[in-house]
């Protein structure tokens, strides 16, 4: 019995050395800035920098706060601060169910009176959200485009002004106010008054940046393209490149200038949006007449290679562009001609991009290849994401701009090519834990 | 009989080993020998390793077995630092009996657990999406016969009962206003009948009674199991209202999960001093049939629920055991081997639940004769892991079936990880013997 006694005792001090050593745990990660310096990190852009989806700039689940500069700030470690809206901001697109079907609700509309009941108004507080004395970090505009940015006479900066600071006629102003600007996204900066102008890239100057990413260019394409490729007003021609790369320079002019290190970002093919790949001819079944543009008085049957636009959505439910005699309008699609020259043109566009950052000896990261993944399908923590509407996951209810999830998929690209391109060690953020589309 | 089927699954076990699911500790002299027996057959742990070997068996054998797995693992992936499974300390257990008939006939029975798995992770971890959890628990049933031949020839076989349980969950990344994301949990067992057959032969001894030498040599072949998984049970849960019709509350599903064949080649040789003390070699070579592990599919009743596919794309692989038995006056054995444990799974289509690697494992044990009818066995095994480059790769599916572009699978991405993994494995068992011959009379090898 002794020696049993033993050799229990023997196997019990074995199995507690063993034991002891099982330790499997990796260390905590230590994020470091590499050669960039994150103290002022400032983001330029347009609404997909400000963080706008379903239509609008909202934060009730977090939206505008999960901006992808917002996300990238956040493991930078740095502060960020954003003009976040209250209530139901701006108001914006949302889903219902009814009847057993899930039906988009636009958002309210002032200019209308056949709002859907359900559709969602734009917050009391919005008219003046932000106060414009605080410095933001996210300089962020909905609407705005590269030529916007600075005036190169006094009618230009007039129109900029009304654009985006004040003095729309009422028609024009975006809630019909007399004096508005067109564009609301902008009204957490200061645009000065009327023949004493601020610009955009007044901003930029004061902005004291360390570290910037410009995602500016989108709108320059995009705008043209969401219209059915129409100059139909002010805010939707397609920028002239030469125009382009002068303003775009002079942006990185002013960052150089205040020795801030940074990243651009190029224009992302807009026209594989879900906004122009939703309705096809294979979902309609059915001939579909077009109008082909204000340059053309050609009506004929559409082709697969014409891009119908979300927006033809109701007119299509009301028998529009079922007779040659009652064809959609121009504006609603995006006919093939077309579709040739908006990428052409955003091909231009990151062109310039790309050699006025090299001029200015700063990076750039490959949105445009990056988000043409989409359209076969990207998957992130096991989530797939594609271009398809909201089955996609990606996109938000407007069909143009990312949905949360997809802004925090930007902000991982843009934390891989900071990584790479300044030694940092940032952590991209986990793509599973931001909210897809939100379904009723 | 189903309640007592049910009463069993729930106690079965379900842990990995790495290696696949496989779970090879089923027999303790073996397990601290490095995995090998095919070749060794003492104890009625033959009638799992080589039905053959049972005829080396007199009187009545009974062996009653139980192993303590503790596996600790831990994932690094870009995004997160570290993340611990959650999985728990598991026992899977064996019971074995082979008795003689005759001098010709033996019978044999078996109870054990030979695949499991279990892996769970915390709630809100990273890839919730791929797998929250996932268990696999098995019961085999196993009659057996074996026949002398020859002298130095017998062959065995045996008729495999199994049992099956399977169950996961992993998050739906659907979210509403109130919800972030749902959950789909899966549930189904099934059974399935396979064979064992083998095949020993004590061919050769060397030396005088005193001072002998002997070797033996051993075949086995265990047939694949398919379990189908019909008429499991799906429930989704936290779902938004508007896509109810597309994952219901409750469905039903139907998978299968094929247990590989397992192949086995075995030699032993044992140097006998006469009652003083004997050494026994022992090496084993298995080819296990992962390849039939290929896709893991969930086809769901209710029309409107996507389908799920899981490439596995397992390889059959080969594993090498060897082991050492040092027996003290007949009463005390230290035993000591190792394996090469070969990884079923490539690089780029590992999940993170079931982390495997190619790797020499270390194992030992004890064993100690009591008397003539009672001996005890302890083992150890002792499993190191790390890789820092592995991968799930994730493929295109539309309506549940893979897309395939110029032939080839289309990629979306992979989910990239580290690993870390240690397994201590603690066994004891007890051996019974009663009957039969006296000691002096036994001729085959111990």
């Amino acid at each position: 019995m002794k020696n049993i006694n033993y050799t229990i005792l023997g196997l019990v001090v074995i199995l507690a050395l063993i034991t002891s050593c099982t330790k499997t745990q990796f260390d905590e990660y230590e994020t470091s800035s590499g050669t960039a310096n994150f103290t002022t990190y400032i983001a330029v852009g347009n609404s997909f920098t400000q963080g706008l989806q379903d239509g609008g700039l909202h934060n009730e689940y977090g939206q505008q706060e999960n901006s992808y500069p917002a996300i990238i700030a956040g493991q930078m470690g740095t502060s960020f601060v954003q003009p976040l809206v209250s209530g139901t901001g701006s108001g914006y697109m949302h889903l219902a169910y009814r009847n057993g079907e899930i039906e988009v609700i636009k958002a309210y509309d002032p200019d209308i009176t056949t709002n859907d009941p359900a559709a969602i108004n734009y917050d009391p507080t919005f008219t003046t959200w932000a106060n414009k004395s605080i410095k933001y970090n996210n300089l962020g505009v909905g609407g705005i485009n590269v030529r916007n940015v600075v005036s190169q006479n006094p009618t230009q900066a007039l129109e900029y002004h009304i654009y985006l600071g004040s003095g729309a006629t009422a028609p024009l102003a975006w809630n019909g106010v007399l004096g508005e600007p067109i564009s609301p996204y902008g009204r957490f900066l200061d645009w000065g008054s009327l023949g004493n102008e601020r610009e955009y890239i007044d901003e930029v100057t004061a902005s004291n940046a360390t570290f910037f990413t410009n995602w500016l260019g989108i709108n320059d394409a995009m705008s043209w393209a969401k219209e059915g490729g129409d100059d139909v007003s002010g805010s939707s021609t397609q920028t002239n490149p030469l125009e382009f790369r002068e303003k775009y320079d002079t942006i990185l002019d002013a960052f150089q200038a205040m020795g801030a290190k940074g990243i651009c970002a190029t224009i992302p093919d807009v026209t594989r949006f879900p906004m122009f790949t939703t309705i096809t001819l294979e979902v309609l079944e059915k001939d579909i007449w077009i109008k082909e543009g204000v340059d053309t008085n050609i009506i004929r049957k559409a082709t697969n290679e014409d891009l119908i636009l979300l927006t033809a959505k109701d007119l299509l439910e009301n028998q529009v562009g079922e007779t040659m005699g009652n064809p959609l309008p121009h504006q609603n699609v995006l006919d093939k001609d077309e579709v040739v020259v908006a990428r052409a043109h955003i091909n231009a566009l990151n062109n310039e991009i790309r050699a006025s950052a090299a001029a200015h000896g700063f990076f750039v990261v490959e949105m445009h290849s990056f988000m043409d993944k989409l359209v076969s399908g990207m998957t992130f923590d096991g989530i797939d994401l594609s271009t398809k509407y909201i089955e996609g996951g990606a996109y938000s209810l407007d069909g143009l701009h990312p949905n949360t999830r997809g802004y925090a998929m930007i902000a991982n690209e843009f934390i891989r090519a900071i990584n790479l391109n300044f030694n940092a060690t940032l952590q991209p953020v986990s793509v599973a834990n931001y909210r897809g589309i939100i379904f009723p | 009989m189903t309640r007592i089927i049910a009463f069993l699954l729930v106690l079965a076990p379900y842990i990995s080993l790495a290696g696949g699911f496989q779970l090879n500790i089923q027999g303790l002299k073996a397990v601290a020998m490095g995995g090998a027996f095919a070749g060794i057959s003492s104890d009625a742990s033959s009638v799992f390793f080589n039905p053959g070997g049972m005829s080396n068996l007199h009187g009545h054998n009974f062996t009653v077995g139980v192993n303590i797995v503790d596996p600790h693992v831990s994932i690094q992936t870009p995004e997160t630092a570290n993340i611990d499974q959650t999985s728990g300390i598991a026992t899977p257990i064996h019971i074995y009996y082979v008795g003689e008939l005759n001098e010709k006939l033996n019978v044999g029975f078996l109870i054990n657990n030979q695949f499991g798995s279990a892996s769970s992770f915390e709630d809100n971890w990273q890839g919730r999406n791929i797998i929250q959890n996932i268990s696999l628990r098995t019961f085999m049933f196993q009659p057996s016969l074996s026949y002398r031949l020859h002298e130095k020839i017998s062959v065995g076989a045996g008729v495999v009962y199994a049992l099956g349980a399977f169950s996961t969950e992993k998050a739906v990344p659907l979210g509403s206003s109130t919800t972030t994301e749902g959950k789909a949990h899966l549930e189904g067992n099934g059974n399935a009948f396979g064979y064992n057959v083998g095949v020993y032969s004590q061919f050769l001894t060397l030396g005088e009674e005193d001072k002998q030498t002997k070797f033996a040599v051993g075949m086995d072949y265990r047939s694949s199991l398919n379990v189908g998984l019909g008429g499991g049970t799906a429930e989704f849960t936290d779902i938004p209202i508007s896509l109810a019709s597309k994952f219901p509350s409750t469905t039903s599903f139907t998978s299968e999960i094929t247990l590989p064949s397992v192949f086995t080649i075995g030699l032993s040789i044992k140097h006998i001093k006469a009652e003083n003390w004997s050494l026994e070699f022992a090496y084993d070579l298995n080819y296990t049939g992962w390849s039939s592990y290929d896709t893991l599919a969930f086809d769901f009743e209710n029309a409107d629920t996507p389908d799920s596919k899981q490439i596995q794309d397992w390889d059959n692989v080969l594993t090498h055991r060897l082991g050492l038995d040092f027996t003290y006056k007949e009463k005390y054995s230290v035993r000591v081997g190792l394996y090469q444990d070969n990884t079923p799974m490539k690089d780029y289509l590992i999940s993170p639940h079931l982390p495997g690697v190619t790797q020499i494992a270390y194992t030992a044990g004890l064993g100690y004769q009591i008397n003539d009818k009672i001996s005890i066995d302890f083992s150890y095994i002792r499993q190191n892991a790390s890789r820092d480059d592995v991968s799930l790769t994730q493929y295109k599916l539309d309506n549940g079936e893979f897309v395939h572009n110029g032939g080839e699978l289309v990629e979306t991405g992979d989910f990239k990880y580290k690993f870390n993994r240690k397994a201590n494995v603690y066994g004891l068992a007890v051996n019974i013997k009663f009957g039969g011959k006296t000691k002096e009379e036994v001729v085959t090898p111990e």
